[in-house]
This record gives C-alpha cells, sequence and structure tokens, in this order.
C-alpha cells in the first residue's frame, strides 16, 4: 500500500459511482494499480465486482468520477449531454439488446477515447464469449484484423504465437465450439491479449473450473507478470486471490473496505465487515 | 453497381421507341375472337382486332406494334404512354367516355343469351326471372341484368368461367356480347345461342383524351375502311358481319366470302385430341413456358436481391438507429406489409408517372416487389439478430473493434444463420407471388398458364405442367439454401 507512485501507475479510479436507475451499484470507488501488479477483487455476489470491471471497459457508463488509464482520464464529465442509457439489467428486452453503453454516445471525440481504452484494457468475460462461429484462430485473428489492421498473413503468425503462449497452438484449426471450457478459457485470453493491452480484467475465472485448470490458468496469470501485465481479478475462490496477489481488495455494497497484501487481508482482516465475509469463506 | 446498370438498361430499351410505330394494346387471354393464341402455334397471335389494325396499320402507313396489358389496366396504361391506342372489345360507354377519347365505333353487336341444348328456348330477359345467369364484368349484359331484379346475376371476370357454371348447373344462361357467344357456343354441341338480339353494343378505339390528331386519322381510317369494304371483309372472315354493320356500312349486299378464320378456330376446337397430339400441343408450349419462367426467375431473384439488402438496412435502423429513425423503419414495415402488394404495384407503375416518375414495367415490377418483400426480410433479420446472445457484441466491443466492425464480423455471420432458412421461405413465396405483376403488362409463369389455358380449356394439364415449372424453379434455391445452412450449422453447433 505504500510503495504508490505516479510512476509506476497504470490504473487510477476517483470516486467511481455508478447507479442502475435507483440501484446504486458502486457507492464512490478509489483504486489505484501499479504496473505488473495483481489485485484479486473479493466479495459478495452482487457487490459491484463485475460492474466495477465493466466500468474499467467502457462497457458501462460512469455517472460520477474519473478513470485514469496510463495517459488517458476518461471522466463522468466527459458523458454529459450523452444520454445515459446503459442500464443492461433493464434492457434485456429483445429489442434493446445492443442499446448498451455505447449506443447513443454521438460525440466522435469521446467515442474515440472509449476506443483507446478498451484496447488498452483487455477483458475475460465469465462465459467468456468466444466467437462461435468462427475457429480458434479466426477468433484471435479478428481483433488483429480489425483492431491492429494487420495484414492477413501477419495476423496469422501472431495469432499462432499467442495461442503458443496459452499453450493452445495445437487447437488453432478446431471449431471454438468443439472445445473444453478450460481450452475456450485460453484462447479468450489469447484472444484478449491480442490488442496488446496494458491491463488484463478477469471476472471471475476460476469458477468454472477443474482444480488442475485453475493451476494451468495461474500459471498463465504468473507468466503475464513476468512480461509486466497489470491484472485485475475478480474471483470468489481465496486459493486464487491467495496464491497469485500482489494485494487483495475486498468490496462491499459497492465500496472498497480494505485492501492489503494477501496475508494480512486473509489472517488479520482489519474491517470487521472483512473479517465475517473471509470467516465465511474459509468455511466452504 | 451492376444492378444500377442494368436498371439504366431497362430504361434505355424502353425509351428507344420508333417514334413513327402505333402501339396498340389487348389482353390476349384466351379472348376469342378478339385477340387470342393461335391453338396451333400458340406463340402466335390471332384475332378480329389483329386484322383490324393491321388494316388500320397499312392505311396510316404506320406500323403496328403490340403491347400486352391486363383488361382492367388498358385505360391507365394509355395514360402511362405504353401505347397509343387500345383495341380490346372497349364498348362506348358514357362512363369511359369521360375518360378517354373515343373513336368511331369498328364494329356493332349485341348481346345474346346462351343456354343448354336441354334447357327451354329463352326469348328475352323477363323469361329469366328467377333464374341465375351469367355474364361478363362491366359489359351491357350486366347492366341490362341488372335492370332485371327478379333475375338471379353473377358477374364474371372470364367468359370461360361463365360457360363452365352453365355446363355445370350453376346458371341456367349466359348473357354475353355476340362474337364470344358465336365462337364459344354456337359449334358446342351442349350449347345453344337463344332468344333476340338484346341491346346494342359499339365498339371503339380508345384515346388519350388530349389525342385529337390521332383521332382525327383513326376516325378517317375507319370511314375508309366502312366504304372499301376492307372492315367487312376482315369481319366477315372472322363471321362476325351482322345486320347491324350491314347498316352502318350501308352495305346489304349478299356475302361472298368465306369465314375461313373461324372455320380454323372452330376445327381446332372440335377436334379430340389423341394422347400423343396432346403431348405434342404441350411440347409446342415449351419455348412460350421457357420466355415466361425467365421472366418469373429474372423478377424474383432481382426482386429478392433488393428486398435482402434493404431489408438488412432497414432492420440494422430499427434495431440500431435512435429513436425517431429507427420508427421510422417500423413505420416502413408496417405500411409495406399491412398494405396489399397489388395496390402497391398499381400505385408504382400507374400513379407515379403522374408526378413525373416513369418506371419500365420489369423495372416497376423489381421495385414493386422488393419494397415489399424488403418488409418481410428486415423483420426475418431482426429475429436474427436478436438471436446472437448480447455477450457477442460485447465481447466484440471489449476487443476494440468499433459498433459497425462488431456487427458485420460477429452479429451478423451469426444472425445470417438463422436467416437463412425463412429467406428461402420468402422467396419461393416470392416466385409465385410474382405472378402479381402480370397487373403491369408482364408476361410470367401464371399469366401464361391463364392464357393457354383460356386457349385450350385445358386448365387441369396446362395446370400441371405450369406447376410442375414453378417446382423446379424453386428447386435449385431450396438446395443452394440448404447446403449454405448445413456449411453455417457445421461451423456453429
Amino acid at each position: 500500500m505504500t510503495n504508490f507512485n505516479s510512476k509506476n501507475t497504470i490504473l487510477s479510479v476517483r470516486g467511481l459511482k455508478k447507479s442502475f436507475n435507483d440501484e446504486h451499484v458502486l457507492q464512490g470507488i478509489d483504486f489505484m494499480a501499479n504496473k505488473g501488479e495483481i489485485v484479486s477483487i473479493i466479495g459478495r455476489s452482487g457487490c459491484g465486482k463485475t460492474t466495477f470491471l465493466r466500468c474499467l471497459n467502457c462497457l458501462n457508463i460512469l455517472n460520477e468520477g474519473e478513470i485514469t488509464i496510463g495517459e488517458i482520464s476518461l471522466s463522468s464529465n466527459d458523458f454529459s449531454g450523452q444520454k445515459n442509457v446503459d442500464d443492461y439489467k433493464k434492457s434485456d428486452s429483445l429489442d434493446n439488446y445492443l442499446k448498451d453503453s455505447m449506443h447513443f454516445i454521438t460525440n466522435e471525440q469521446l467515442q474515440l477515447k472509449v476506443h483507446s481504452i478498451r484496447q488498452k484494457v483487455g477483458f475475460l468475460f465469465q462465459n467468456l464469449n468466444l466467437f462461435p462461429h468462427l475457429s480458434v484462430l479466426d477468433n484471435v485473428m479478428l481483433p488483429l484484423k480489425l483492431v491492429l489492421d494487420y495484414k492477413i498473413d501477419k495476423a496469422r503468425i501472431e495469432a499462432n504465437e499467442l495461442l503458443k503462449k496459452v499453450g493452445m497452438e495445437k487447437f488453432a484449426d478446431r471449431d471454438s465450439s468443439q472445445i473444453s471450457g478450460g481450452q475456450a478459457q485460453r484462447v479468450a485470453i489469447a484472444r484478449a491479449l491480442a490488442v496488446k493491452p496494458d491491463i488484463m480484467l478477469y471476472d471471475e475465472p476460476t469458477s468454472a473450473l477443474d482444480p488442475e485448470l485453475v493451476l494451468e490458468f495461474i500459471e498463465i496469470v504468473r507468466n503475464l507478470k513476468h512480461e509486466g501485465m497489470t491484472q485485475i481479478i475478480v474471483t470468489h475462490s481465496l486459493g486464487l486471490a491467495r496464491n497469485v496477489s500482489d494485494s487483495v481488495a475486498f468490496m462491499d455494497k459497492g465500496i472498497i473496505v480494505e485492501r492489503a497484501n494477501p496475508q494480512s487481508l486473509f489472517d488479520a482482516p482489519k474491517d470487521s465487515r472483512t473479517k465475517d465475509y473471509i470467516s465465511k469463506l474459509l468455511l466452504n | 453497381m451492376k444492378i444500377i446498370l442494368i436498371i439504366s438498361l431497362l430504361f434505355l430499351s424502353f425509351n428507344d421507341i420508333l417514334a413513327n410505330e402505333l402501339r396498340w394494346a389487348a389482353d390476349a387471354e384466351g379472348n376469342a375472337p378478339y385477340i387470342f393464341q393461335d391453338p396451333l402455334t400458340p406463340d402466335h397471335l390471332m384475332g378480329f382486332e389483329i386484322d383490324f389494325i393491321n388494316e388500320l396499320s397499312n392505311i396510316l402507313d404506320r406500323p403496328s406494334k403490340f403491347v400486352q396489358n391486363q383488361w382492367d389496366g388498358l385505360i391507365p396504361g394509355l395514360y402511362r404512354g405504353d401505347y397509343d391506342i387500345a383495341v380490346n372489345g372497349l364498348e362506348i360507354t358514357e362512363d369511359r367516355k369521360s375518360a378517354i377519347l373515343f373513336s368511331e365505333p369498328y364494329y356493332i353487336t349485341f348481346a345474346r343469351i346462351v343456354t343448354l341444348k336441354n334447357k327451354p328456348d329463352f326469348n328475352s330477359l323477363s323469361d329469366l326471372r328467377n333464374l341465375k345467369a351469367g355474364c361478363l364484368k362491366n359489359s351491357l349484359a350486366e347492366r341490362l341484368l341488372s335492370s332485371e331484379p327478379s333475375v338471379k346475376t353473377m358477374s364474371y371476370e372470364g367468359e370461360v368461367n361463365a360457360f363452365e357454371d352453365l355446363k355445370n348447373g350453376r346458371l341456367d344462361a349466359v348473357l354475353v356480347d355476340e362474337p364470344i357467344a358465336i365462337y364459344y357456343a354456337s359449334w358446342n354441341p351442349e350449347m345453344k345461342m337463344t332468344g333476340q338480339p338484346v341491346g346494342k353494343i359499339y365498339y371503339g378505339i380508345a384515346l388519350r383524351n388530349e389525342d385529337y390528331t390521332l383521332l382525327n386519322d383513326m376516325n378517317k381510317a375507319i370511314s375508309l375502311m366502312k366504304k372499301s369494304g376492307i372492315l367487312r371483309e376482315v369481319l366477315e372472315r372472322w363471321n362476325l358481319w351482322n345486320d347491324y354493320m350491314a347498316e352502318y356500312c350501308g352495305d346489304h349486299t349478299e356475302s361472298v366470302i368465306e369465314p375461313d378464320k373461324y372455320n380454323y378456330y372452330i376445327e381446332t376446337q372440335i377436334k379430340e385430341l389423341s394422347f400423343e397430339e396432346r403431348i405434342i400441343r404441350y411440347l409446342s408450349f415449351m419455348p412460350m413456358i421457357a420466355r415466361a419462367a425467365l421472366m418469373t426467375v429474372q423478377l424474383s431473384v432481382l426482386s429478392m436481391m433488393l428486398a435482402v439488402v434493404l431489408g438488412l438496412f432497414i432492420a440494422i435502423v430499427r434495431l440500431y438507429a435512435p429513436v425517431p429513425i429507427s420508427s421510422l423503419a417500423v413505420a416502413y414495415v408496417e405500411f409495406m406489409r399491412g398494405t396489399p402488394l397489388l395496390i402497391q404495384l398499381f400505385f408504382i407503375f400507374y400513379a407515379l408517372p403522374s408526378i413525373g416518375v416513369m418506371l419500365s414495367p420489369f423495372l416497376a415490377a423489381i421495385l414493386g416487389l422488393g419494397l415489399n418483400y424488403a418488409a418481410y426480410e428486415s423483420e426475418n433479420y431482426r429475429a436474427g439478430f436478436n438471436s446472437v446472445p448480447r455477450g457477442q457484441m460485447e465481447a466484440a466491443l471489449a476487443l476494440g473493434l468499433t459498433r459497425k466492425q462488431a456487427l458485420r464480423h460477429v452479429v451478423l455471420p451469426q444472425a445470417f444463420r438463422i436467416v437463412l432458412p425463412p429467406i428461402t421461405n420468402d422467396f419461393i413465396s416470392l416466385l409465385k407471388d410474382s405472378s402479381l405483376v402480370s397487373v403491369i403488362t408482364l408476361i410470367e409463369l401464371t399469366k401464361l398458364y391463364n392464357q393457354l389455358s383460356s386457349t385450350y380449356f385445358d386448365y387441369i394439364g396446362t395446370g400441371i405442367l405450369i406447376s410442375i415449372v414453378y417446382l423446379l424453379l424453386g428447386f435449385p434455391f431450396v438446395k443452394l439454401s440448404r447446403n449454405l445452412e448445413r456449411r453455417l450449422s457445421d461451423v456453429v453447433k
């Protein structure tokens, strides 16, 4: 907690608030992450962990506060004048399904900003969202071709490199719907890495994995750390948080209650809410 | 780009008309003796009105050009400028005179009662009291019968159906113009013409209201044909010379001319065909069927292309554009599928020229069918888009794709697989709906069926033949779509 300095800080969030209709999901989040740091975020379901990640990747509009990623700053003021229609929970009706946060952004500068933030931030969805109509290789090639404007040959070489990195190079020609859950996760990671993000966000990455596969995931995360990747992991898994994190943040009711290195947080939590949650977690 | 090229070519060919040509219109849908297909060489049209026009064009020294149009559309087509005159048993009536000019009559006739041989003779309309009588729509016969309220009257689109109903007992008598009676009943062993001539009917050449110069030419030519005996010769060869015409032409001399055309027609009707002859007849239809099938396929494929592209656009606007614009798309869909295609076609073909938009029949047909089907296709697309999970779009955006890229490369390919079967379905339906374009002068398969079946009174044989052609036309497209579907679903499990 002491060694935050502006040189090393790659992500800083100040006063982030977010609500869907009358539901105040995030109630003022302050958060920082250094380059190469691995931060786990734990907390009960519904405490706002996932929404926090989605805001970092501009999948939801922020109501208040500011997010700085590298040199890019996105503040809630940027969205003034834009219709706030990102209530994805509300908009599950069929016709509205694509009317997400970016739908009514008419301001071109804002669009560019959002676009560049998304390139700096990779996102691993809980259900992965591989593109089922594309092969494993094509899933990884798509962002290379469309976002980085690579020519096909270069994109193919690069995509194969990325697949090798996650140990999936042998599955390049498979249909993305014909691989197992653990394999699909690694492909999704390779795909997210394609646009060379500085930060990776993982939404409950191990919730559907066998214990052995969790180890494989941890290995990938550690390798990425060696390359200097900043990683934020939303998880319910005590083991994962304890084993890979540089620090762990506990969230409750839309705020970050406590943040410390894994050992202190799990063994000597300061706040009573943290204590309560961790004691229940240990019973599992 | 290709479509634009085709469209501009259509315009060119349409405007490429010889200035001197006398373009005349009629409906060749089995209207013996007016204009109909030669029963022995069905590719060739014949009829007393064709002979009349040929003599007319000789006198005027203007080559004649026949334009096919649906009977109901003959007068609107005149004002579209597709042709200069309409000649097709058009009776000179006060109603019609308010809309068009009529030449002096080129033929005068009357209505005639036709009934079955085993029925009593009906001398006049009053003998039909409490009986059922058939007639043609918008004919003198219909007006006469409506003034006899005790006669139960049924109006028909075509005389053939009226005679069919007479034979199968739905009617006791049919009241028709005498030429029709002569050509459908006089030689028929089951039927007889009975009673006195009823009323008086004048057939005139229809012209546009302002066309007085042409009217003058027409009247001069008709007067010349009356005096020179040319008109009489034409009519006698068709066995249509009558007392009214003798009076009109001032020519009461005995007839010396053989009704060779009439005899030719009757011979073809009386003759029973052997199986082989029937097959040979069907084979003789083939060139016409090929042409009509080509028309049907061209219309369907081109209008479906328009519908599929425009439908996609409408669906995207409806789903992804901001509210005021997306509701325009909703309005378009509701309007186009909520109003009859037939009326839309009429509107595009006959109403648009009045605001200066003059489309060739082919282009009007493609536009009419395409705009209409685009509404249905957009709904298919919408269903397809909505069936792609929301997370797919989010994942694409999270990777840094733009919204457009995400739609194009992630959502659309997945939606397309779902949309393919209903689009194929609509295409098959469009193949058959394309028959509606016969109202705007095009001859496609169904129109050809109507022409052929009423020329030969062979509804079943011709019907089966044309149905098979429709099936064969649709089949390759069904097959193509199945293959494509299988390929796509191999990928998406």
